[in-house]
């Protein structure tokens, strides 16, 4: 069935007013219902009748998946509100979120498939239908395969529409086609769930606030990944939480915290082998944890492993971590000792410890530090939040790893068990089941990858060194992208066709992050499809037909393969719409671990890991330089005195996306380098001024903005901008070898005056 | 009964959700149509403050509105009495039909508030009077991820403000607006 008009209400202005009212009149500080307003509306009713909709649904704009409703009058999304009687977010939306009516009607999208009529880069396309997109499409994918294999094709999915339903159904496909989603922009998230997942086989990812003495944010930025949830970080500090900020940004949350630590960027590793050193050698360690539960009783291992029994023969003391990281040592060990002494301490890492070669390990060492504290699951802690359980037949794995049967619900993703031919990075693949970026370049580039179609990404921007990426791209003989706008990605395919957003999607949305309970929800369709746009599902269930998948696609009903997906969790689409937001299927619970163990080898936690140490890396992690920084690259050092880092663009943008939405526009309307004051003289460079960033790699022109944001050695590029991007300047040869994860988002790299 | 606003700096987080949501509740320019950075009315604004000659002290976030004062200057100087102050809550509110764009309120305001649309009027906050009626916050509160932002009438927000170490913003118009700086 099409839920969209069950869904929807109906109202009257009246009516809208009194059931909006109702809804939050409790909450609101403002309930008192002054006379003359309800006169002001009447008058205005009798003369302006507005048919008013109200649709409940979850935001796409990012993943944290909020629940909101649309307002549509005269069948026009005019806003997005939030839900006042969520928990989770108190009725807040985010910048990104509330901009929905600039997303859904921005005149930059396109409307119609497009065909290529120029030469690839020129922009040059003229409209084709759907039948003939499709067909076209299908025919070039069902060719390769044909002539060159399953893997001659590369379904390269970027972040744009999450990792959950979109990314499930995407499986189903290229599974049917024989091979496995690439990775279509760069790795960031995945090297921390490996590095938390080898060492507790699960991923504690949500800070318990409201039972917290101590909030630790590290290279996390909840205003711009979480912001609905922020208040609950504050009224924490309201009850008496301290907030420690450890970062090379000085902004938003930093700027409010009780206690900020600037540190150089890519520098976090050694800072955490110092606080696990400083907890081991004075004993603070949370010994009944670390005996009943960890493969390192005693911490016998850790611990001389700490004081200079590893392969760099280094004790990893405060002292020796402080110039590293330009931290004073007695802050890092005072530091190291309130957090081990405080029983109820979150420690939230995010985005900045990633885009370095040292990115795997430090999320263990991040991992390790949690546990031997007693922080792992715990009230006040980081706690581990279920998934549903999902319909391991919906993946269809028998297609790519012959007459395997998975018998238990996936809850993750689902992992075929085998490792693709073209992965070189195993591990990584083991965790999302997607192929890594350096290897599917480097298909690319050996002319092994014949059609890729890029759906939600926007690598030439995303990725370091767009002009390689866009080589890589032109050695494919037929590329398709799947996306609301002409991207600098789209610029150079041969096939264009219209993605539909989130307010045009019906899907089933599961939260994977900032959430207390295990939740299952649904995306009403707030707006008919813009044009002739298709989402994501729509568009993959349509190029399986094309492609003679009729029985895996029979149905263009979405609600079918929703029902097909959640069959483990018995919810239907239709028990779906009976929740206005999220049904929740189990309550925020501690200490799991006791119950279900670790399933990892040994069945404890991983301290030391077998599963790194098998496959040919530290089981106990060492320190590992950046790529380029003073100490690794002391003569590029000579010429190029300051440290480059990139992260999000900010709270309004997510990668390179909402860049032409007006409303965001306004407030940055184009990117900025950020250069410290006393730099900013130094050099010559007033506030405003355009100029030149040079890397040993490339160049680019940007405007100047004087802040405190920064350290008075580093440059800030927000990331995402394709107008004056940093990726030009960033590393695209060296890699993390465990995760695959380049070392893209910082370098060295000098400033000057255009 | 006078309404306000209570803001709260050591709250804020430089999100723009208060921003934006103004925005998107009053339908406010830039339109769709128009190109990027197009300067548009602003009814409400978060400003970054920083101090260069002190870089290791945090920056300072200050979201404002129209405050809704007491003796609002604007009002005292628009020619046609197109700005007037409602009697039974004190929300400050501006009759575009009557408004001729002279600007005047512009230079009164003390703050800066003023703002002029497209076809030349005066138009600024309005405290989300058809929130109010409906028993919503206003949309910037209503958003605001941190919880620095509070609207309603002043003897309730001087209340919390006495328990926020608030201070009344000063100032001959009398500013209908708490803060607490950091």
């Amino acid at each position: 069935m099409d839920g969209l008009q069950a869904n929807r209400k109906k109202f009257s202005r009246r009516r809208f007013l009194q059931a909006t009212g109702a809804l939050s009149a409790a909450a609101a500080l403002t309930s008192e219902h002054p006379s003359f307003l309800v006169k002001l509306a009447q008058a205005a009713e009798d003369t302006n009748e507005v048919q008013q909709e109200l649709i409940h649904t979850l935001c796409g704009a990012c993943p944290n998946s909020c629940v909101m409703t649309a307002v549509l009058k005269n069948g026009r999304l005019t806003q997005v509100k939030g839900v006042p009687t969520d928990w989770r977010t108190q009725g807040h939306l985010c910048a990104k979120s509330l901009s929905a009516s600039q997303r859904a009607y921005d005149p930059r999208r396109i409307h119609y498939p497009l065909r290529r009529t120029g030469e690839r880069g020129k922009g040059e396309f003229k409209r084709i239908s759907w039948d003939e997109a499709l067909d076209e499409l299908g025919k070039n994918i069902m060719a390769a395969r044909a002539k060159h294999g399953p893997h001659s094709v590369a379904f390269c999915r970027g972040q744009g529409s999450n990792w959950g339903f979109q990314y499930d159904i995407l499986q189903r496909l290229t599974h049917c086609v024989g091979t496995e989603v690439s990775m279509g922009g760069t790795e960031c998230f995945i090297p921390r769930v490996i590095g938390h997942v080898f060492t507790y086989a699960s991923t504690p990812f949500y800070g318990d606030y409201e039972n917290a003495d101590l909030i630790i944010f590290w290279g996390r930025q909840p205003a711009f990944s979480g912001a609905p949830m922020a208040s609950r970080i504050f009224d924490a500090r309201d009850r008496g939480a301290k907030i420690v900020v450890v970062d090379p940004l000085h902004f938003h949350i930093a700027a409010r915290a009780d206690q900020y630590i600037p540190i150089e960027a890519g520098t976090d590793l050694a800072m955490f082998l110092a606080m696990m050193y400083v907890t081991v050698e004075q004993g603070l360690w949370d010994h009944d944890f670390v005996d009943t539960y960890t493969n390192d009783p005693g911490l016998t291992k850790l611990g001389a492993h700490l004081r200079g029994e590893n392969r760099l023969k280094k004790a990893f003391t405060p002292e020796w971590a402080a110039p590293i990281c330009g931290v004073d040592a007695e802050v890092i060990r005072a530091l190291a000792i309130e957090y081990a002494t405080t029983p109820r301490a979150v420690l939230e890492t995010g985005h900045g410890l990633e885009g370095r070669l040292n990115v795997t390990q430090t999320a263990r060492a991040n991992a390790i530090l949690r546990a031997i504290t007693g922080h792992f699951d715990r009230i006040g802690c980081d706690v581990n939040v279920g998934k549903p359980p999902r319909n391991p037949a919906f993946f269809l794995e028998d297609r790519v790893v012959k007459d395997y049967v998975r018998e238990k619900p996936v809850t993750g993703f689902a992992v075929p068990p085998y490792n693709p031919p073209m992965s070189t990075y195993p591990l990584e693949f083991k965790m999302q089941g997607l192929i890594a970026t350096p290897d599917v370049m480097r298909e690319m580039e050996e002319g092994k990858t014949k059609v890729a179609v890029v759906i939600a990404g926007n690598p030439v921007v995303m990725g370091p060194q767009p002009k390689n990426v866009i080589k890589a791209f032109n050695k494919v003989d037929f590329v398709a992208v799947h996306d609301s706008y002409i991207t600098e990605t789209a610029k150079w395919a041969d096939l264009v066709l219209p993605a539909g957003t989130y307010l045009e999607r019906r899907d089933p949305e599961w939260r994977m992050y900032e959430t207390a309970q295990e939740t299952i929800g649904l995306r009403r369709r707030a707006i008919p499809p813009v044009g002739e746009s298709l989402p994501d599902q729509d568009f993959i269930i349509r190029l399986g037909q094309a492609m003679g998948f009729t029985k895996e696609f029979p149905s263009n009903d979405i609600d079918y393969y929703i029902d097909l997906l959640l069959k483990p969790s018995k919810i239907t689409a239709a028990d779906l719409e009976k929740y206005e937001t999220y049904k929740y299927l189990a309550n925020l619970s501690y200490e799991k671990y006791k119950k279900t163990g670790f399933g990892l080898p040994g069945g404890r936690l991983n301290i030391h890991s077998v599963v790194l140490e098998k496959a040919g890396f530290d089981p106990l992690p060492v320190w590992i330089d950046n790529a380029e920084s003073y100490r690794s690259a002391p003569k590029v050092a000579a010429d190029y005195p300051l440290m480059l880092l990139t992260g999000r663009p900010s709270p309004m943008h997510v990668h390179s996306d909402a860049r032409t939405f007006p409303w965001v526009a306004e407030i940055r309307p184009e990117a900025l380098v950020w250069i410290h004051p006393r730099k900013a003289a130094e050099l010559g460079i007033a506030n405003g001024d355009m100029c030149v960033v040079e890397s040993p790699r490339g160049s680019i022109t940007i405007r100047a903005e004087i802040s405190t944001y920064v350290r008075e050695s580093d440059i800030y590029i927000p990331g995402g901008w394709a107008e004056a991007n940093f990726n030009e300047l960033g590393i695209d040869d060296q890699i993390d070898p465990i995760s695959s994860q380049w070392n893209y988002m910082t370098c060295l790299g000098r400033i000057r005056k255009a | 009964m006078q309404y306000g606003f209570y803001f709260d700096s050591s709250r804020c987080i430089e999100c723009y959700a208060c921003e934006i949501a103004c925005k998107a509740e009053h339908d406010l320019a830039p339109s769709v149509n128009e190109k990027p950075g197009v300067t548009a009315p602003r009814w409400r604004r978060v400003s970054r403050i920083e101090d260069f000659t002190q870089p290791d002290k945090s920056a300072q976030y200050i979201s404002l509105s129209c405050m809704h004062c007491g003796k609002p200057a604007c009002m005292e100087v628009c020619p046609v009495g197109a700005i007037s102050k409602r009697a039974e809550n004190g929300i400050v509110v501006v009759d575009s039909d009557e408004c001729v764009g002279c600007r005047s309120c512009f230079d009164a305001c003390p703050f800066g508030i003023p703002q002029y649309g497209p076809d030349g009027t005066m138009q600024k906050c309005n405290l989300c009077l058809e929130r109010l009626e409906a028993g919503e916050k206003p949309a910037c509160v209503a958003n605001c991820s941190s919880g620095a932002l509070l609207a309603g009438p002043i003897d309730k927000l001087s209340e919390i403000a006495r328990t926020r170490k608030a201070q009344r913003l000063a100032g001959a118009t009398q500013p209908s607006v708490f803060i607490t700086l950091p």
